[in-house]
């Protein structure tokens, strides 16, 4: 069934589809071609490999897990975190998405910093029971991969959680007590029906950046054995150079995601109705008992590692207090502090820029697919995250050998936008990802009632459905934010390293032998986080609870 | 509010794009790895005294790493705009050389003969280093004599390798090995891999592992410890020799056969082979291959191996086998 102004809405999307039919459709199209290219022998032969099933099956048991135990771990917070407020709520969920922007390299060392057999932790540890051998040898085991995961994942599931529990009305459970039932029972039956969409919604996001994930499991997995499916496609175009069997195997890859999107993409069934923003209760007593208690615990968890970040900016590696990364920001070569200002202003606006247009284009997605009543548009939108980042890499060398060849312009200015479209591309997904449960659960009876009162399509939307999705929006600029200020791969390889971002000048400054430094710069790149987080949270704060 | 913020950031990139420098006519284009043009790479000084003292311009591309420059070369073909290529290692140089032609520099008789990995001069090796395992001297573990040593059981979880299938680091540990035992290899490997810590995806993270004290051994370069003496003051990392030898690694750089501004190539070839050996040799932390250039004293602490070995003697084919043998018995 169509509703009234779907056009519209269709009309909105064009440039975000067309957006992604030029930088991921194509490319992936044009790799596909070279997996058939000996006839389809190449994808017969990755199908009759016992090894891409041995890969597999460590990859999804993998993501399964990491999946499973983040969105498990959320659900209690979420539940507490939509449901009373205390003063430190709103810090604590910005604090919560920090994690989120820091470049792999350096959730890495931070683990290492932290939970390392030298690490922190350890050695802490180590002094008070007054032994010699490694009390918590966490790392470097499959359990160090799913706490990496889970300490990376576990704020999507929560802040996704967070937004659209808040939007629940508790009527029903209300009613539910009253008629005496429990309340896991009323949980089970009440609650959980209704949070399915987002449930799903951040199980699969985290389910497919663990699908992809590749130095965090390889380093703190430490067995070759634990290898996933993307490092045999990075082999195969890196090591072995054998472009053919690499795009067959990828495609595989795609496959398998691509049906696990299909089957999680919100549907036609989703919910509607009564739908109001929460009134959040005032912590008081236990209650507030319950919500320190709840915070340290997050904050014991999620903490440690950045702080350990932040702490190795000033001292050196001997346990020395030493501002040398910071005069050496400052002193090194063409002046790195310029380097480092640039970069961070570089970062910046990218980061905005690829936020705004990325909310604006996933609302936009958003709202025609739930007007349409549509699969297709969502689902097309996530297919970036089914691909991982070795093919989009793969893809994102076609595209730029062919600008470069054809229009023979190398101009910062080109490497700039192309940049920006990358990083759109990337984190397209999640936008829509995070707003279509929110559209899906704007009620037709409100926009009804304004076409009914004369609204045209666009003005009801401004002023009716926009405001209603604001806190699947914001979350949306939050994620959209700090995975373009943390993305790496694409910046490098599209901008010829004309574009210097902090994470740049991060792995450049690691490449340098400065660990010190590179956690200095780390530093940085938390604090810009979390100004614009903060920034974000205040202009928003008139129109929502969250 | 909103609309301030993105007119603020519309102004500044459309600002920053007016603020870079419009391409001319008649450059001479060079690629090269993204390290090398970086703003941190030895382009930054080597560039502008290329264009003072020659008046021959230089646009630098930095086309990615070396494997995506040769890819980037390879998809343009004859359209290519590059005159130069600089960085194609000695183990993927034989996808270059068709698009290559020969030069012979006066200067290749300051570089030794077994660094010249293309006797057709195609490729002329301007810098070369050697991987090596790093140790902590002050981390109390006796210092490993040999590869076979690492299968010492004292060195259990005292080892971090890195993993060939992802980076070209690990990938030289495993020509090296093969260099040494042969098909044997891939049972140091699986002796070794019982004492390794972890195998690191990269060298970053390896090295990483390293300095925070995880393991006191460390695959890495001969030349590591010069940056811990020349940043940290410290002795206390040092590059082990093995008598039995090591992998070296060799850049090359080559003039492509569709440049039309072949002169302007030569004198950059020659200007890199000469007056830019020191800077490069510094900012890459390798040793330059014009023999006649004199180093800084940190390079004491980069012990040169006395026996190396090369890739390039492997046959290509050989070369992708082992990497799947590797993960065969690694990964299974």
């Amino acid at each position: 069934m169509r509703k009234k102004g779907s056009g519209y809405y269709l009309l909105k999307a064009v440039p975000a589809v067309l957006l992604l039919l030029l930088l991921f459709i194509i490319p992936i199209l044009l790799i596909f071609s070279n997996a058939f290219q000996d006839g389809g022998k190449a994808i017969l032969e990755v199908l009759k490999d016992d090894y891409t099933y041995h890969l597999l099956s460590f990859t999804l048991r993998q993501a399964l897990i990491s999946a499973l135990v983040s969105v498990a771990l959320a659900i209690p917070f979420s539940a507490f975190f939509s449901k009373y407020a205390f003063p430190w709520r709103k810090a604590l969920l910005t604090v919560s998405q920090l994690a989120f922007t820091i470049p792999t390299i350096l959730v890495v060392l931070g683990f290492v910093i932290w939970y390392g057999n030298n690490g922190y932790l350890n050695n802490a540890l180590r002094t008070m029971l007054g032994v010699s051998y490694t009390p918590l040898p966490v790392l470097y085991s499959f359990s160090a991969i799913i706490l990496a995961h889970v300490y990376l994942n576990f704020p999507i599931a929560f802040a996704l959680l967070t937004a659209s529990w808040s939007t629940l009305p508790e009527t029903q459970e209300n009613a539910a007590y009253t008629v005496g039932s429990g309340r896991l029972r009323t949980f089970m039956r009440i609650t959980l029906p209704r949070l399915r969409g987002s449930l799903a919604s951040a199980f699969i996001l985290i389910f497919l950046f663990c699908f992809s994930s590749f130095a965090i499991v390889m380093v703190l997995g430490g067995n070759p054995a634990y290898s996933t499916l993307e490092t045999e496609i990075y082999r195969r175009v890196h090591v072995s150079a054998d472009l053919v069997s690499a795009s067959a195997l990828a495609l595989f890859t795609f496959a398998v995601n691509a049906l696990l999107l299909a089957i999680t993409t919100p549907g036609r069934k989703a919910r509607k109705g009564e739908r109001r923003e929460r009134t959040l209760k005032k912590a008081k007593g236990a209650k507030m008992l319950e919500a320190i208690v709840l915070s340290f615990l997050m904050l014991l968890f999620l903490v440690p590692p950045i702080a350990a970040i932040a702490i190795r900016a000033f001292y050196t590696k001997d346990g020395i207090f030493s501002l040398k990364a910071w005069e050496g920001i400052s002193g090194r070569g063409f002046g790195l502090i310029g380097g480092s200002i640039d970069a961070l202003i570089t970062s910046l606006v990218i980061g905005i820029i690829v936020a705004l247009l990325s909310v604006w284009m996933g609302s936009s997605i958003a709202m025609a697919s739930a007007k349409r009543n549509s699969r297709l548009l969502p689902f097309i939108s996530s297919l970036p995250m089914a691909s991982g980042s070795v093919t989009m890499g793969l893809g994102f060398i076609f595209v730029t050998s062919f600008i470069f060849t054809s229009l023979g312009i190398r101009s910062y200015c080109l490497s700039l936008l192309s940049v920006i479209a990358a990083h759109l591309v990337i984190v397209l997904p999640f936008s829509v990802r995070t707003i279509t449960p929110g559209a899906r659960m704007i009620p037709d009876s409100l926009s009804n009632a304004a076409y009914t009162l004369g609204r045209s399509t666009g003005r009801t939307y401004r002023e009716i459905e926009k405001p209603l999705l604001a806190p699947y929006r914001r979350k949306a600029f939050a994620f959209s934010f700090a995975l373009s200020l943390g993305e790496v791969n694409a910046t490098l390889m599209l901008s010829s390293g004309n574009v210097e971002t902090l994470p740049v000048l991060i792995y450049r400054m690691i490449g340098n032998y400065d660990y010190q430094g590179a956690a200095a710069l780390g530093t940085i790149l938390l604090a810009e986080a979390l100004i614009v987080f903060a920034v974000g949270e205040a202009r928003w704060r008139k129109d929502a609870v969250l | 509010m909103k609309k301030t913020i993105v007119f603020a950031a519309v102004l500044f990139a459309v600002i920053s794009l007016f603020a870079q420098p419009v391409r001319e006519e008649n450059e001479l284009t060079v690629y090269s790895y993204d390290s090398f043009s970086g703003e941190w790479g030895p382009a930054g000084s080597l560039i502008p005294a290329f264009e003072k003292k020659t008046g021959i311009k230089v646009n630098l591309v930095g086309a990615g790493d070396a494997v995506q420059m040769l890819s980037r070369l390879e998809l343009e073909g004859d359209s290519t705009p590059a005159d130069v290529v600089l960085g194609i290692t000695d183990d993927f140089a034989y996808r270059a050389y068709d698009m290559l032609s020969p030069y012979e520099s006066p200067v290749l008789e300051d570089i030794p003969d077994e660094l010249e990995f293309d006797k057709e001069h195609r490729l002329i090796p301007f810098d070369y280093g050697a991987f090596a395992f790093v140790y902590d001297s002050e981390a109390g573990v006796r210092k490993p004599e040999s590869l076979e040593d690492l299968a010492s059981p004292e060195y259990k979880d005292k080892v971090i390798l890195i993993d060939p299938r992802t980076s070209s680091v690990g990938l030289g540990l495993l020509y090296w090995t093969y260099n040494q035992f042969g098909d044997d290899a891939i049972e140091w490997w699986k002796a070794v891999g019982e004492n390794a810590l972890t195998i690191a995806d990269g060298w970053s993270s390896a090295y990483g592992l390293f300095t925070e004290g995880e393991a006191p051994i460390v695959l890495s370069y001969t030349t590591s410890p010069v940056y811990h003496v020349m940043n940290d003051n410290t002795t206390r990392y040092q590059a082990i020799i093995f008598p039995a030898g090591h992998e070296a690694t060799i850049e090359g750089i080559g003039i492509l056969k569709t440049t039309d501004m072949r002169e302007e190539a030569e004198a950059f070839v020659d200007f890199i082979l000469t007056e830019g050996q020191l800077d490069i040799a510094i900012a890459n932390s390798m040793y330059p291959a014009n023999s006649a250039v004199e180093l800084p004293d940190a390079f004491a602490w980069a012990p040169k191996p006395d026996i190396m070995y090369t890739s390039a003697t492997i046959p290509e084919d050989k070369r992708t086998e082992l990497v799947e043998s590797w993960t065969e018995a690694m990964t299974r």
